[in-house]
């Protein structure tokens, strides 16, 4: 019985193929190296061109206000989806559905976010490290670093339209 | 009959697996980067030795020279009705600021490309 079982257990799957999936899936953006050496800088002291030769390029770097900012970021993450696909009938049409019925995943983000002023010298320094939550949702005592990451990677891809005085970066839109 | 067997379960279990890799642009060799000197190079020579840059960034007092190249490295399985598979993108990256008298007041980079890896999701 149990040999039956096994063997209807082994025709089914390739049936399955198309419409049962597990899937684990890892991605890992940048290594980090630099996020490491940041503990060499100092605010106050550190000039940009120390900054460069220490950290290496950064992977955003754009003007805001009276401030050059530079990101340095690294992103890993791994996760687990079990998923379940069903044919539609609809007639003279190709059409399916997706029932998604688990999801799970840890996604580890580092991030450091330099300032320089006018003259190269480094004011300001924050770094962190993120962890996300499987709703994709960011939990750490200070998330609006990478919520601020987000909206300036934006900027600096010209995704979203550049003024590079910034003034209206925290203002509201004028109408 | 049993290496048949075999070669044809390795077959079957060997379709669903795939590997990529996507480069980009032409990397800078580090003899190169090497070149450039701070207080010394100038906008012309960075030109010269590195091309045109990927994008280019005003500052307050200077702007940015960005040159980056990344590599990713895909590699996934699928069996049946399990799918790995992982990504993985590193580059090679070089950042030169050039003040307003033309001159590079500060470089950095990173040659990191070739540690993109092909491997199992979890790596």
């Amino acid at each position: 019985m149990n040999r039956i079982g096994a063997a209807l257990l082994a025709a089914a799957l390739p049936l399955l193929g198309g419409c049962l999936s597990f899937s684990l899936e890892g991605s890992r953006d940048n290594l980090p190296r630099a996020l490491l050496q940041i503990h060499k800088l100092e605010a106050g002291r550190t000039t940009l061109r120390e900054a460069l030769e220490k950290l290496g390029p950064p992977d955003v770097l754009l003007r805001v206000h009276e401030l050059d900012r530079l990101y340095y970021v690294s992103w890993d993450s791994l996760h687990f989806k079990f998923s379940i696909s069903a044919p539609i009938p609809i007639p003279g049409r190709s059409a399916s559905t997706d029932a998604f019925i688990l999801g799970v995943g840890s996604e580890e983000f580092r991030l450091a976010r330099l300032e320089f002023d006018r003259q190269g010298i480094l004011r300001y320094i924050q770094t962190g490290d993120f962890s996300s939550t499987t709703h994709g949702e960011y939990f750490a005592i200070d998330d609006r670093i990478v919520a601020t990451f987000l909206e300036d990677r934006a900027r600096a891809l010209g995704l979203v339209p550049q003024d590079y005085d910034d003034d209206d970066l925290d203002d509201p839109p004028k109408k | 009959m049993r290496n048949v067997i075999a070669l044809a379960a390795a077959l079957a279990v060997l379709n669903g697996c795939y590997v990529s890799k996507k480069k980009d642009d032409r990397p800078w060799a580090a003899e190169i980067v090497a070149k450039i000197e701070v207080g010394k190079t100038t906008k012309a020579d960075v030109l010269r030795l590195l091309g045109p840059p990927k994008q280019i960034i005003r500052l307050l007092e200077s702007e940015a020279y960005m040159y980056i190249a990344p590599v990713e490295k895909n590699s996934g399985l699928v069996l049946l009705v399990l799918n790995l598979s992982r990504s993985d993108r590193q580059y090679d990256a070089v950042t030169v600021i050039i003040n307003r008298q033309d001159v590079v007041t500060a470089v950095g980079s990173r040659f990191s490309a070739d540690e993109a890896e092909y491997g199992p999701p979890w790596d």
